[in-house]
């Protein structure tokens, strides 16, 4: 049992901080990303000749934890890296993964996830988006939603029909596709949501794909999906946003009269004590990754604590906290803490909905045998 | 980091699980780790080496799983802390034959006996005392000694280790009659209102468990007197709870009557009472994270 990050999952994060320590302030996201990828840090799990380090999953769990922790976009390293870059890594052609992998490790390349649709929600099953065969190319159309950061992205993984399936079920015929988001039919449409940054549709009129662009076996793309969202459910991102938020809180605790801080003390122990125990379980789960597979029943216990746990905490600046201050706040806490609570609701959602983690869960005999 | 046990706490669990369950409920605490073949350990005779506190939460984790009674292994657990790892040095090199000696003279002459009294201040200011153990002579610890304290953390993780194992049987029994019980023309398990219920309880009881393998493992003494001890008690009373609550609930009307729940139900209430209210562990936890700021 180890209880606490390794030397050198220590040492990984040390250098993570010392990169962005050293970036200037100016520097925009995309900048100390590149930055990140120059110095091989955003995907130490990869291949040293794909622009990694061939380094294990939970060393790149500490990563992760360091690039969230300081207040870069996780969601776009986690889609990227790890969804995306895990996808071509496990499932793509060797033309691929040259191809992509050692643009997405150098953070030149930015990349999302194109699965859900128009009523679909969180059953990826139910797409209408069609890819055509048409001589040494498929053409795509449909309209992908829920998609974040698109604006970024340069490359995105699909998920299309390239059968009607019969005879093989709601589950087969389904197929996944490389789209270049630069390509011709491509249309991105912003969707406002209450939390920063927006969603994105993306509709696809007629895209022209080739040949070379299919991820995995052709109609049977659906056995690679929960490998592809396991690598985005693991739930570190929701832990670094909860830490930075209840960091956040703790300091505009101090600026409370002395008998509404103390008040408060208890309730921080809690919050603090539930996102310590979901990271450790987070890191576990990446500790016993077989390569990139992680137990699908002990990452859904990781996913549901981690999602648990910082929306606990962005619950409660909502109902403790912000009252208490009574609009005493500005600045980058009131950004911080009101972001929090926009984005509460979403964390027991985005990833897979919390049924989903309950079913697998429940479905060890005995139960509770995963973590134990 | 990684949460499973190495070898050996594998083996010291399944020790107790295959001996410990087939010790008569009559049997005393010092009986019942005679029959685990702890007993050489935790004198430490000849080249062992005592028991961690690691090791000793997952003893009372297996014991409340198996739904011993808390208190005859607690009173010999901390009769062995106070008096050996505390009055002895905690350096069993030197006085191994000593200290089995000295163990085996009070456990005949029946001196198995402790009082012990824990403060814990609430935001109210009350405190609670509680009396662990079962004589008439040996020590009285006041919260006050830094010695206490540590023993009494000591005492408070394994009590919640204990609780967390009450709440896993709980759990077991739950699954148990989900999968028997039918109700609409299928069974409870596949009712996914019941799946997800006992999934909740999992959950909690197996971040419960990483709070307190988190204070208890590896090094142990820096964690202790820390604000974090209290919390993952404070998680262990409420998996228990939570655990507890599950499972009656499976059992319909019968609920808290049938005789399979009566005991781990009212076990796992009773733990408010040997650790504390969650709610009077989290303020206690928040003093002492002020304290220590």
């Amino acid at each position: 049992m180890r209880r606490e990050l390794s030397p050198a999952q220590q040492s990984l994060a040390n250098e993570v901080d010392a990169v962005l320590y050293r970036a200037v302030q100016a520097s925009g996201h995309r900048e100390l990303f590149a930055m990140l990828g120059s110095e091989k840090l955003l995907a130490v799990h990869y291949p040293r000749r794909y622009g990694g380090r061939g380094l294990s999953l939970s060393e790149q769990a500490a990563v992760a934890e360091a690039i969230g922790m300081r207040g870069l976009p996780d969601v776009v390293h986690l889609v990227t890296v790890h969804a995306v870059g895990g996808a071509i890594l496990a499932f793509g052609s060797s033309p691929q993964r040259s191809r992509w992998l050692p643009e997405i490790a150098a953070g030149r390349l930015f990349a999302s996830l194109l699965l859900s649709e128009p009523g679909a929600g969180s059953d990826l099953t139910r797409i209408e988006t069609m890819a055509e065969p048409s001589g040494d190319s498929w053409i795509l159309t449909g309209t992908k939603t829920w998609s974040l950061h698109t604006d970024w992205s340069d490359l995105a993984l699909c998920s299309v029909r390239t059968s009607d399936g019969v005879g093989s079920g709601r589950y087969g015929g389904i197929s996944l596709f490389l789209v270049e988001l630069a390509a011709p039919g491509v249309k991105l449409i912003e969707v406002p949501r209450l939390a920063s940054p927006p969603y994105f549709q993306v509709d696809l009129r007629e895209v022209r794909v080739d040949a070379g662009a299919l991820i995995g076996p052709l109609h049977r793309g659906w056995p690679l999906l929960p490998t592809i969202i396991g690598f985005e459910r693991w739930g570190f991102d929701y832990l670094s946003r909860g830490r930075l938020w209840l960091r956040t809180a703790a300091a505009e605790c101090g600026r409370l009269p002395e008998r509404a801080a103390a008040a408060m003390k208890a309730d921080l122990v809690r919050l603090g004590q539930a996102l310590d125990n979901a990271r450790a379980v987070a890191f576990h789960a990446a500790y016993h990754a077989d390569g990139l597979d992680m137990d699908e029943i002990v990452v859904a216990y990781a996913k549901l604590a981690c999602g648990r746990a910082a929306q606990s905490v962005a619950h409660w600046i909502g109902q403790e906290l912000l009252p208490a201050l009574g609009g005493q706040i500005d600045g980058a806490a009131a950004v911080t803490l009101q972001a929090a609570v926009a984005e509460a609701p979403e964390l027991t959602i985005s990833g897979g909905p919390v049924d989903l983690q309950l079913d697998l869960i429940a479905s060890e005999f005995p139960i509770g045998r995963a973590l134990r | 980091m990684n949460l499973s046990l190495d070898s050996a706490g594998r083996q010291l669990i399944a020790a107790i699980r295959d001996r410990a369950a087939i010790a008569p409920a009559s049997a005393s605490g010092w009986d019942v780790f005679d029959l685990i073949g702890l007993t050489p350990v935790l004198t430490a005779d000849g080249d062992s080496q005592p028991l961690g506190l690691l090791e000793w939460c997952l003893i009372f984790e297996e014991l409340g799983a198996l739904g011993r009674d808390l208190a005859q292994m607690r009173s010999v657990r901390t009769f062995l802390d106070v008096f050996v790892w505390e009055s002895e040095g905690r350096d069993p090199g030197s006085s191994a034959e000593a200290f089995a000696g000295w163990v085996a003279a009070r456990r005949s002459a029946g001196h198995a006996t402790l009082s012990m009294r824990r403060s814990l201040p609430s935001s109210a200011g009350q405190e609670q005392a509680w009396h662990a153990a079962v004589s008439t002579a040996a020590a009285e610890l006041s919260a006050e000694a830094p010695a206490s304290r540590m023993s009494v953390d000591r005492d408070l993780l394994t009590c919640a280790a204990y609780a967390v194992g009450v709440g896993r049987r709980c759990l077991e029994i739950a699954q148990d009659r989900a999968g028997e019980r039918v109700l609409g023309g299928k069974r409870l398990l596949e009712h996914q209102s019941t799946a997800h219920r006992l999934a909740e309880a999992a959950v909690c009881l197996a971040l419960a468990r990483v709070g307190i393998w988190r204070c208890a493992g590896g090094r142990d003494e820096p964690q202790l007197g820390d604000h974090r001890l209290l919390a993952a008690v404070a998680d262990a009373v409420m998996a228990g709870l939570a655990c507890s609550r599950a499972a009656v609930q499976m059992f319909g009307a019968a609920g808290t009557s049938d005789p399979v729940m009566t005991w781990p139900y009212h076990t796992a209430h009773g733990m408010t009472a040997v650790c504390g209210s969650p709610r009077a562990l989290w303020e206690s936890a928040g003093d002492r994270q002020g304290g220590a700021a």
